[in-house]
């Protein structure tokens, strides 16, 4: 009988593809869930700009989760565009340094997200039957 | 920490207004990023730059400017459509009602030519004046041979231009019901309730649009 052809994928070309989707499904939750992070790290540090979110968030998860610049600036200037988001602009080493700050309805709006992501990873934690521990 | 020298400074101004951005605020948060990048980073400066523009390609900074005006935008719409709610309320409708019957009564008793030339046309230069002022405020800033205007400015100052088309089109509307080579004063004479109109309509244009783009100097600018 004649052997039909492997077509299968090599083992090294698996690993790497297994690799890529995991890292493009993280980048996919991280683009979900970027506004809610800008949001809660700005209530719980009053004001920062836009490089101090990006290493808060690094040092935050042991450098594991890497904001994409690219997508933390469109994200704030949507916030900011809401209203949920003000700016003050500062001289700051002779140049001019942009922070965000939360305004009254953002600080209502970040609890409400808070407590809408708190109620969807029970449900998930329940539906996958995941071990996580939230504290709240 | 390590600072920029006034070198790196002005190569990092020079890289940064190469890029497609058309506003100042993007540009400084640009900037102040790649700075504070290097300043607390261990990679060398070209290094820096080289890593920092993987991210921040051609496409994605166009795409950042563009989103941003288009939200800036709509958002100083929102703040227009805010402000011409707001203005309707006691006291705004008295004082207008107040300046239109002095209008009125300009329209009733003075001569058309007089009302033109002593009560619209310095309105219409204020107007003017105010709508080019905004211009030149709105661009601005030069960095590495690039002007920069402000997102909020532009956005903003569309609405000062909206007297002037009003003006303008006060001007032409009557060459549209007159017969040729009439002078046009003869219909503000024979229809006096639309120069009244149009009056209202550009007192409250100018009053709401000066009152939105003066809320936006302040926000770009140091």
């Amino acid at each position: 009988m004649k052997k039909l052809k492997d077509f299968s994928i090599p083992n090294f070309l698996m690993h790497k593809k297994i690799l890529y989707t995991c890292i493009m499904a993280n980048q996919q939750l991280i683009k979900g869930s970027l506004s809610t992070i800008v949001l809660h790290l700005l209530q719980s540090s009053g004001e920062m700009y836009g490089y101090e979110i990006t290493q808060k968030v690094k040092q935050l998860t042991s450098d594991e989760i890497k904001l994409t610049e690219g997508a933390l600036y469109p994200t704030l200037h949507k916030l900011e565009a809401e209203g949920t988001l003000t700016t003050e602009s500062r001289k700051v080493d002779g140049r001019v340094r942009k922070y965000y700050r939360l305004t009254e309805d953002g600080k209502k709006a970040t609890a409400e997200r808070m407590e809408e992501l708190e109620a969807f990873l029970l449900n998930m934690q329940r539906v996958l039957g995941l071990n996580l521990k939230l504290s709240s | 920490m390590r600072t920029l020298s006034s070198e790196q400074k002005e190569q990092l101004t020079n890289h940064i207004a190469k890029k497609p951005i058309k506003y100042i605020g993007l540009y400084n948060e640009l900037y102040d990023h790649y700075a504070s990048t290097y300043e607390i980073g261990e990679n060398d400066f070209e290094n820096t730059l080289e890593a920092l523009d993987q991210e921040f390609d051609y496409y994605k900074v166009k795409s950042i400017n563009d989103n941003l005006v288009d939200k800036t935008r709509k958002s100083v719409n929102q703040i227009y459509v805010e402000e011409f709610k707001n203005f309707w309320r006691w006291p705004q409708i008295m004082t207008t009602l107040g300046i239109l019957f002095l209008c009125y009564s300009f329209i009733e008793f003075l001569p058309m030519k007089i009302i033109v030339w002593y009560v619209f046309m310095p309105f219409l230069i204020f107007t003017s004046a105010i709508l080019i002022y905004g211009g030149i405020l709105t661009k601005r800033k030069k960095y590495g041979n690039k002007r920069f205007e402000s997102a909020h400015l532009a956005s903003a100052h569309h609405f000062l231009s909206l007297p002037v088309t009003l003006f303008n089109l006060t001007v032409f509307l009557p060459a549209l019901f007159l017969e040729p080579y009439k002078p046009r004063i003869e219909f503000y004479e024979n229809y006096p309730l639309i120069a009244f109109i149009l009056m209202m309509i550009f007192f409250i244009a100018a009053y709401i649009g000066f009152k939105v783009f003066k809320s936006k100097i302040r926000v770009q600018y140091l």
